[in-house]
């Protein structure tokens, strides 16, 4: 698949279908500081390490890593971690199978509605916290090699599709009907 | 004596109120991103018409309504700028949904958005917001296609 600028990513996360944008070139410069400490971290020590570990604890090192930081300023803080992670979560979406076809809800509206559960949220935020550690530090010729690397080792995909065409390219148990109870007529029969 | 029912009147959830603009998702509001007031949906219009006849009314239900989504953005976060290079690149932002404050009430779909107005506001050091004033459609009385 060519990858370009509009490259995202889809998962599967319990039920559900995850899509995800990448952060974008502004959120990475406020926070390259704490990005570029996590990649550091999850990439040390071998490759078995990287490919079987690094994926699972990768949210884990990013608050840790942020704590570092934290503790390094003399701040009493997660330096930044926390604001990551919710620029993650925002810039992701969850697709959902209902009665109607596939509705797109936020991250936190699919857990409620127990399409998902937490844990299966925080086991795809760590994939995509690995994913933007490795995508967003890599040079823009090196980030087609960078993405497929990452979706070799975990659950995630690339899609240049958007989040509307990935959607309407997902298969339906059931044909999509109008809605709404029918009203009495005022036309006299 | 009448008992009081006391049946649960529920509860509401502000932070849970988000948007989503599915073809736009660097544009995607939640409540870690908006002022005090949050978002605001209005249909502004009849869902249908009634039209008066000399002895009742002739019901002519609308197709659809028009509607005005108006989402109270930080101007202090890197998001409110996201919004203004959308502006600079295009306004049409096509289907958007709404997540409501209750966990109980549906998303709501506006289609065909816009956004209409996205002024910086006041800046005298007091205001860290900026409303966005986006408008769409709601297609509503979807059986009217069923008996064409």
């Amino acid at each position: 698949m060519k990858i370009d600028d509009n490259l995202s990513l889809v998962f599967d996360v319990g039920a559900c279908k995850g899509f995800h944008t990448p952060i974008s070139r502004a959120v990475f410069e406020a926070n390259f500081k704490i990005i570029s400490a996590t990649k550091a971290s999850l990439f040390y020590g071998n490759s078995s390490a990287v490919v079987n570990v690094s994926p699972v604890i990768a949210a884990l090192t990013l608050k840790d890593e942020g704590k570092k930081i934290a503790d390094s300023s003399g701040e009493d803080g997660d330096g930044g971690a926390d604001a990551i992670i919710a620029e993650i979560k925002r810039l992701t979406l969850i697709m959902v199978s209902g009665a109607n076809g596939w509705d797109m809800l936020p991250v936190d509206a699919a857990i409620q509605s127990g399409a998902m559960d937490a844990e299966e949220w925080q086991e795809a935020l760590s994939e995509l916290v690995f994913f933007t550690a490795s995508y967003a530090l890599a040079r823009k010729a090196d980030r087609p090699r960078a993405a497929n690397g990452v979706c070799a080792i975990t659950g995630l995909d690339t899609t240049s599709l958007s989040a509307e065409e990935f959607m309407a390219s997902l298969p339906i148990s059931k044909k999509p009907e109008t809605t709404g109870s029918k009203a009495g007529s005022s036309v006299p029969v | 004596m009448a008992v009081n029912p006391q049946v649960s009147q529920g509860n509401l959830n502000r932070v849970r109120a988000s948007v989503i603009i599915p073809a736009f998702p660097t544009l995607n509001i939640n409540s870690s991103h908006m002022g005090k007031q949050f978002l605001n949906l209005e249909w502004e219009e009849a869902f249908g018409d009634q039209i008066e006849t000399g002895t009742g009314v002739v019901n002519s239900p609308a197709p659809y309504v028009k509607g005005t989504c108006t989402i109270n953005i930080l101007r202090s976060q890197l998001i409110a700028s996201q919004w203004q290079a959308q502006v600079d690149a295009t306004s049409i932002i096509g289907r958007i949904v709404v997540h409501p404050d209750s966990t109980v009430y549906p998303a709501q779909t506006v289609h065909d958005c816009q956004i209409l107005r996205a002024s910086p506001g006041r800046m005298d050091g007091l205001n860290p917001t900026i409303d966005v004033i986006i408008t769409g459609v709601r297609y509503v009385n979807n059986d009217l296609w069923n008996m064409v």
